[in-house]
């Protein structure tokens, strides 16, 4: 399988290589308003995660894909595929974050800096210490919701109503979310929710820029200050945004906030 | 213009971040909330935890990337806590800039339940597809894993199933093998009749030896088991082949091991620790009498003779440090006879399904023992008399020589000479001489002690060892009992023949200290006694004092 066309990888622009990795729930598309205002300077690679957008979906092995080293894979594989082995941006969305932070353990050399956009090490509470925001039962009824939205119309219901399960109805109503396979989307969404960096962090060094929206349902403030306690060479940007996608909702806040920080690691050592 | 408080179905307008402008009366009653207050929440907060997740991840996303949203199914949070289904439409207006969200909900409480169960019908089907598939995969595995060949045949006689061993044995795939006739396989090949049984429902063993695909010989046992269905009809049957081929090596193994333990010469006996009879083979039973019911049992020192010390302790010890023992014992038959045993005993160290054992390998050497016997006794003995010859009677005088310089005691040395043997030698024949020889050989042994030794040196001289006799009175009378003694007439054949004899006395330590020179003494005082008449007898003369202290 040609990793390339497995993980849909698109390029845009020439220059040092930036790497954005979507969260879960979305695609390379959620990129679109962030992409213009580097495609100058970087040389930006946009992918989708195995079971995604528009990715290969043969390609899936739910084992592989039920822990975050699958992923990690994924990006380390695409990165290999590109020839590129060091100098890499890293930027992450969500639980992207996560998958930045292991694969710059699993290759030091090759990622030079992080960005980490909503970024939390775990999403399941774990009293005392931590408070990531949900509780293990709050998964199953996410699954219920995702089943009933896109199961239950979208590739169930749907394809009975338009008569084949390839019309472009069919096709539409799966493209407009940008997980397409209820299995694969099951999977993702337990790895997101399960995973837990928090052993990770503290033996992360790469700098790392930690973009935390003041007000996420998703991630709460203090998950953000967590982060940043733990990692050693991290900045923390509070952006005055409700919400979990700063990208899509508050694009400008986002790119000014990544060019402070790439400016000000732009004459670190690699 | 409608005034959104008459549209029937609650409607929001929140900002990019959620954050809610404006409500109608319809939301208020859904949420049970004033507009005053919902004004001042954001939207996720009318949704419970998993909505709140599915708005970030997925809503939101797609939102701001398409600015619109169509028919999302979504539960919001009701006065008192209650999920309420919803299908949620969205549309984005407002400037690029400054973008705002107008929500439509439709309460889908109905459509929903209907969803629902069509959802649960599928999640159903599916999970019941999946336990069905798991069912076959597991059973593919157990069937796969099984170190037999597993085959199902249907009743018209066709592969239904074949596991991979089945197929990997005849070297084909389950694609050839399926819905191929059973009787094209070397394993029905003349069983017809129990395929015509197991069809009527009974179940069937038989064994084949068949080449496989790799040319080799294997031993199998096949099973054949019908398979019936509720009315008891039978619809095929399973088959089971084992590959018996090492148990059948094991077998002949086995046997061949038996046969060696039932055919050996040698006495076998396995026995515990404790030295009690487990096991014994035939020739046990020859060498010793004891058939194994009555060996069985036992304690192998039943076989030690009774005023024997008992030597198995010491076996035991031997054994512990070295693992095995060998050597020579006396043991007792059934009846009583002694025999001589020439045993080698071994350990078998125990593991966890058995405990440690000896076996003990006897040969009866008893025979030999007593073959080597006579010829040590031929080479010590004169054949004729079956007295001790002159080496045995040398070795003998030098031990008493010893013994008497330990502890102080006299030794006399008869050195006998037969008179007239000769005549009758010359007159009546060797047959006659001998047997006058072995006469006399009785009369001069009836003259002694058994601590004394009578001896021939061949021809008519015989010596007497007197052991400690108590003086020279007594060996001077012994000489006379034995002069009288042979002077007896012998019943030759109704002839009367008769002999003399002139006998020499030495005496340790008064005539000679070594035993040479003993013997010269009493040769050369048998001479002054055949000097001095014959038939009668002369003790040697006293040494000078020089001679006898060197």
């Amino acid at each position: 399988m040609e990793i390339l066309q497995r993980n849909y990888v698109q390029q845009l622009g020439n220059g040092e290589p930036m790497l954005l990795a979507h969260g879960f729930g979305c695609n390379q598309t959620m990129w679109q308003r962030l992409t213009p205002a580097f495609a100058d300077e970087y040389r930006l690679i946009l992918f989708d995660y195995v079971g995604s957008g528009r990715s290969v979906r043969a390609a899936f092995d739910a084992q592989r894909y039920s822990t975050l080293q699958g992923y990690v894979a994924d990006v380390l594989e695409i990165c290999a595929a590109l020839g590129i082995s060091e100098g890499l941006t890293f930027v992450g969305h969500s639980v992207s974050a996560s998958v930045g932070l292991l694969a710059s353990l699993a290759q030091p050399k090759l990622i030079k800096r992080l960005i980490l956009i909503g970024p939390s090490p775990s999403f399941l509470n774990h009293p005392p210490d931590y408070f990531g925001g949900f509780e293990q039962a709050d998964l199953n009824e996410l699954l219920n919701l995702m089943d009933q939205n896109y199961i239950g119309w979208a590739n169930y219901l749907a394809p009975l109503a338009a008569g084949a399960p390839d019309s472009p109805t069919t096709q539409a109503l799966n493209e407009s979310f940008c997980s397409t396979d209820p299995q694969v989307a099951r999977v993702f969404a337990r790895t997101t929710f399960f995973a837990d960096t928090r052993a990770e962090l503290t033996r992360i060094t790469t700098p790392a820029l930690i973009i935390q929206h003041e007000r996420d349902a998703l991630v709460p403030l203090s998950v953000g200050e967590y982060m940043h306690r733990a990692l050693r060479h991290s900045q923390l940007e509070v952006l005055d945004v409700g919400g979990h996608c700063a990208h899509l909702s508050h694009p400008e806040l986002v790119i000014a906030s990544m060019r402070r920080f790439l400016q000000a690691t732009a004459s670190a050592p690699a | 213009m409608i005034k959104l408080d008459q549209v029937p179905c609650p409607l929001a307008q929140c900002d990019g971040q959620g954050q809610l402008l404006s409500v109608n009366v319809a939301l208020c009653q859904l949420t049970g909330k004033p507009a005053a207050q919902l004004v001042q929440l954001r939207l996720e907060q009318l949704l419970p935890p998993a909505g709140r997740i599915f708005l970030h991840t997925h809503l939101w996303p797609m939102l701001l990337r398409d600015g619109e949203l169509r028919e999302i199914y979504l539960k919001l949070l009701g006065p008192h806590g209650e999920l309420i289904p919803v299908l949620a439409n969205c549309q984005q207006t407002g400037s690029t800039e400054r973008p705002q969200y107008c929500w439509v909900f439709f309460v889908a409480q109905e459509r929903s339940a209907f969803e629902a169960e069509l959802l649960d019908a599928r999640q159903r089907v599916e999970a019941a597809n999946l336990a069905l598939a798991d069912n076959e995969r597991f059973l593919n595995t157990i069937a796969n894993a099984l170190p037999s060949l597993v085959a199902y045949v249907d009743r018209q006689l066709h592969y239904r199933f074949a596991n991979q061993v089945y197929q990997d044995w005849f070297g084909c795939t389950s694609e050839a093998i399926i819905g191929s006739a059973i009787l094209a396989s070397p394993l029905f090949a003349n069983e017809d009749a129990a395929i015509q049984a197991v069809l009527t429902g009974q179940v069937q063993q038989f064994e084949r030896s068949m080449a496989t695909g790799q040319h080799t010989l294997r031993h199998t046992l096949v099973n054949l088991t019908p398979d019936c269905d509720l009315l008891g009809e039978v619809i095929g049957f399973f088959v089971l082949v084992s590959d018996v081929s090492a148990l059948k090596l094991a077998q002949a193994d086995l046997q061949l091991a038996a046969s060696v333990y039932e055919a050996a010469s040698e006495g076998i006996v396995v026995t515990d620790a404790q030295l009690q009879i487990i096991s014994v083979n035939p020739a046990f039973t020859r060498i010793t009498g004891w058939p194994a019911p009555a060996a069985l049992g036992c304690s192998m020192s039943t076989l030690n003779p009774p005023e024997a010390p008992d030597h198995h302790p010491a076996l035991v010890e031997a054994i512990q440090q070295h693992g095995q023992w060998a050597g020579e014992s006396w043991y007792l038959r059934r009846d009583g006879r002694p025999f001589l045993a020439w045993q080698t005993v071994a350990a078998l160290p125990g593991h966890e399904s058995a405990a440690p054992r000896l076996v003990w390998m006897l040969n009866d050497i008893t025979e030999r023992w007593q073959k080597d016997e006579r010829i040590r006794h031929l080479a010590f003995h004169d054949p004729l008399t079956n007295l001790p010859n002159r080496a045995l009677t040398m070795e003998r005088l030098e031990q008493l020589i010893i013994s008497a310089q330990r502890q102080p005691k006299h030794i006399a040395l008869l050195y006998l000479d037969l008179d007239g043997f000769k005549q009758i030698n010359d007159q009546f024949g060797h047959d006659a001489g001998d047997w006058v020889l072995q006469q006399v050989a009785l009369r001069l042994v009836a003259q002694t002690r058994s601590a004394d030794t009578v001896a021939r040196f061949g021809g008519d001289e015989f010596i007497v060892l007197l052991n400690h006799p108590m003086d020279a009175l007594a060996s001077s009378q012994i000489a006379e009992r034995m002069i009288a003694a042979v002077n007896q007439a012998l019943d030759w054949g109704g002839q009367a023949l008769q002999v003399g004899v002139s006998i020499g006395i030495a005496q340790f330590p008064i005539h000679a200290l070594r035993a040479a020179e003993l013997l010269q003494a009493a040769d050369q005082a048998m001479y002054a006694a055949k000097t001095a008449g014959k038939n009668t007898f002369r003790f040697a003369r006293a040494p000078d004092a020089t001679a006898l202290q060197a």
